[in-house]
């Protein structure tokens, strides 16, 4: 199976979002680069606004990622609540 | 009686689709007439699975978030003369080949996402392709931004734009851009959008920019960051724009093959980018063809289910993986020579589309 | 007392870009400079478009519009990007407050039920319309001669494409998020005889080769005209007929309107000033486009506000053109 992938600028909004995407995706691997965190994981992997927010301790909108978003690998499924990319195959 | 609540898909598609129209009073195809001459068959434009659903609001807040970020970081590098805390003066030489060689790679695909975002006659597909054009703008612009602050102080960068157009191994990134931009929208899109977005930026910008932190230039770090962060929605319309085009007929598959066949060999042996990477960092991540050969080999996902094949010279490449970045640079040397391809025999400049 | 600061500074080599220099001299030049000035590539192509193998890839041929430097064509707003985002970004931030305001005052049910039809019979609509709008200043991004200029009308592009949803937003505000106004405003777009001569023009623009003249057809002829229509006269209307709540959902079209013509001012006026050549097309294109408009408007304009308004729309197109010693 593929590995879906989505990175992040190193900075302090997106260590939330990597925190939740430990918590809801337990077999994702976590890679700490050179002003970036990279997230890689089988098959598929989910961002979701409530665990974010949890995790914030406020109300975060989903398409905020893009401020910190540095790239990623794989078809993207997006709605108000989750953000979820993966392979279909 | 409340308001139905809207979800973000429900919202996009009311906002977005059913704007266009079938025209009564002028023949469609005059105004969109370059649909038909590649040979590939749509027959259905409302089967577009829009990849990002960004509404214009919500592209220039989020934008407009990151253009102030990226330039409080420019400023601050200015100064503080944050050229002074590079590893080394000779790692500049890198970003004078970015400046140099990507840059108005960047603006030609501006002018090519413009060409395709007017030229489709699907909405959801132009949206994407026009969203793409403006963030190739902003690229150059925050690259020219970037290294204005360089420029003052190293030779090299300020006459970018007179060397892409005349220097011999420049003439590899603009041979490869002149050439989508000459293309007709399709092909246009299965060459920048897919090829070069979706499989060589990855691997091209991701670990510059983690090369360029490493050497501790942070104006180039920041500026690839902002963008691969725009990049991240091109490669989602490369990989929906490929799909798209595979669904739609099947009389497109052995067109777009032959578009991925040459696409990925133009890109794949682009040495000006080995050269940046492999040769020119005083402290290198590794070569380009070693990231290339991983990359292709963990996440074929994307062409695996589409029936189309991996390019067959990646396959070549899977069995030779260990060379040096000089050896990439000196071997494209020879290529640099021949930027022309006689896919569309186009030695003499006279573009004859031949469509087998 | 006198306070000395020590510093060490850094002399630079150089103060900008070589380009730069060449046009405004040996000082550190603005971003818009850096960010506009020749930046599109013009020697060397390696092929001929497939798609024009009679021109070059970028080629100022493509307009019968002649001009000595292209970089005249400076944006008075001087936006580049950055700007340019940021600059829509706070209207956009007003624009949500105002619709989430509408929507939490339940504005959109408290409309009488007349007005609410016209609206969407005559005022929906126009999402249609900026499509058209949008594909024509794309139109000029892609073959259009010089950043200054071509940026520009990319931003114009996609503040159009803003316009129509924000259009698509007022119909979802109206029917309570269900599209129905959507589906009726379409209806109307394709087959009311309100709106046929318009439908009319906006497919007659997407046929246009020569960019400038798309340029003169829509953001100078006929947006000149619905923009007085709609920003201006309808403003009025609907502030006499209880109408004054959905004025709070138009303010980014109208507010963005004027920034527009700012620029769109500035286009006409240097081309026009530059040779008879210019100006003698221009004013044939005017000619042309005019009253093809008189033609397209005339419906819409009287079902709108009634049979004086189209003259007085007129007026103001007059008025812009003779600003820029243009006399039609």
């Amino acid at each position: 199976m593929s590995r879906v992938q989505i990175a992040f600028q190193d900075n302090d909004e997106s260590r939330y979002i990597v925190a939740a995407i430990e918590q809801d995706n337990t077999t994702a691997v976590v890679h700490y680069e050179p002003a970036m965190i990279r997230v890689e994981n089988e098959g598929s992997l989910i961002i979701n606004r409530d665990t974010v927010s949890e995790q914030i301790g406020m109300e975060w909108d989903v398409q905020s990622l893009h401020i910190n978003l540095i790239t990623l690998t794989g078809h993207i499924d997006e709605d108000d609540d989750y953000f979820k990319i993966m392979w279909n195959n | 009686m409340s308001p139905k609540k809207l979800n973000l898909k429900d919202k996009y598609k009311l906002l977005t689709r059913d704007l266009d129209w079938e025209f009564s009073y002028e023949d469609r195809k005059e105004a969109f007439p370059y649909e038909e001459f590649e040979g590939i068959k749509i027959t259905d434009w409302d089967k577009w699975e829009d990849p990002f659903r960004l509404t214009m609001e919500s592209y220039w807040k989020y934008q407009a978030e990151k253009e102030k970020k990226l330039y409080a970081i420019y400023d601050a590098f200015a100064q503080n003369n944050g050229q002074t805390n590079v590893t080394d003066a000779r790692y500049v030489n890198a970003i004078k080949l970015f400046l140099t060689g990507v840059s108005p790679g960047e603006h030609a695909a501006h002018l090519g996402f413009a060409f395709t975002g007017r030229q489709m006659g699907g909405i959801g597909a132009r949206v994407a392709a026009q969203m793409q054009s403006i963030d190739e703008l902003r690229h150059i612009q925050t690259q020219i931004h970037a290294m204005s602050h360089y420029n003052k102080f190293f030779d090299g960068f300020d006459e970018f734009n007179h060397m892409h157009d005349r220097l011999w191994y420049l003439s590899v990134p603009k041979s490869f851009f002149e050439d989508a931009r000459t293309a007709g929208p399709f092909e246009f899109m299965i060459a920048i959008g897919f090829s070069f977005e979706y499989v060589l930026t990855n691997l091209l910008f991701v670990p510059f920019m983690s090369g360029a932190a490493y050497n501790g230039d942070m104006a180039t770090v920041t500026f690839g960051f902002s963008a691969q962060s725009d990049e991240a929605r091109h490669m989602t319309l490369g990989l929906e724009i490929i799909k798209f085009l595979l669904e739609q007929h099947e009389d497109n598959l052995p067109i777009v093959q032959k578009w991925l066949d040459k696409w990925l060999w133009r890109g794949d042996d682009d040495g000006l980018h080995a050269a940046a990477e492999g040769h020119v960092l005083a402290r290198s991540l590794g070569t380009l063809l070693r990231r290339c050969c991983r990359c292709s080999v963990q996440r074929p996902g994307a062409l695996r289910h589409q029936n189309a094949r991996l390019h067959r010279y990646y396959q070549a490449r899977k069995r030779t993986p260990q060379s040096s970045g000089m050896v990439d640079f000196l071997s494209v040397h020879s290529c640099c020579c021949i930027p022309h391809l006689d896919t569309h025999c186009r030695r003499d400049g006279l573009a004859q589309r031949k469509v087998s | 007392m006198t306070i000395e600061i020590k510093t060490s500074t850094m002399k630079p080599i150089r103060n900008t870009y070589a380009h730069i220099e060449r046009r405004f001299g040996d000082k550190p030049a603005t971003r818009y400079q850096e960010a506009t000035y020749d930046v599109h590539s013009t020697h060397n192509f390696h092929y001929k478009p497939l798609w024009d193998q009679d021109r070059e890839i970028n080629d100022p041929a493509r307009t019968a519009v002649v001009m000595g430097d292209w970089y005249d064509l400076k944006d008075p707003r001087q936006f580049y990007y950055g700007p340019y985002v940021q600059n829509r970004s706070k209207m956009q931030e007003n624009a949500e407050n105002n619709f989430k305001f509408f929507e939490k005052r339940g504005l959109g049910e408290s409309l009488n039920s007349s007005l609410r039809e016209k609206i969407i019979e005559l005022v929906i609509p126009m999402r249609h319309a900026e499509v058209a709008a949008n594909l024509n200043n794309m139109y000029g991004t892609a073959h259009g001669t010089g950043t200054a200029v071509t940026q520009a009308l990319i931003f114009e592009a996609m503040d159009r494409f803003g316009n129509a949803q924000y259009f698509s937003k007022i119909g979802l505000a109206l029917d309570g998020n269900t599209g129905d106004s959507l589906a009726t405003a379409k209806e109307h777009w394709m087959s009311n005889p309100a709106w046929q001569g318009v439908r009319a023009y906006c497919e007659k623009t997407l046929t246009i080769k020569d960019w400038f003249e798309a340029f003169i057809a829509q953001d100078i002829v006929l947006d000149t005209l619905i923009n007085d229509l709609y920003y201006r006269q309808f403003d009025e209307w609907l502030t006499q007929n209880n109408g004054r709540d959905l004025l709070l959902l138009m303010e980014f079209m109208q507010d963005r309107a004027k920034d527009s013509q700012r620029w769109s001012d500035s286009v006409l006026k240097v081309v026009v000033t530059e040779s008879e050549h210019n100006s003698n097309q221009v004013l044939a294109w005017i000619s042309t486009w005019r009253i093809r408009a008189q033609e397209a408007l005339e419906p819409l304009a009287s079902a709108l506000l009634g049979d004086k308004a189209l003259a007085d729309a007129f007026a103001v197109l007059e008025k812009r053109l003779t600003k820029v010693g243009l006399n039609c």
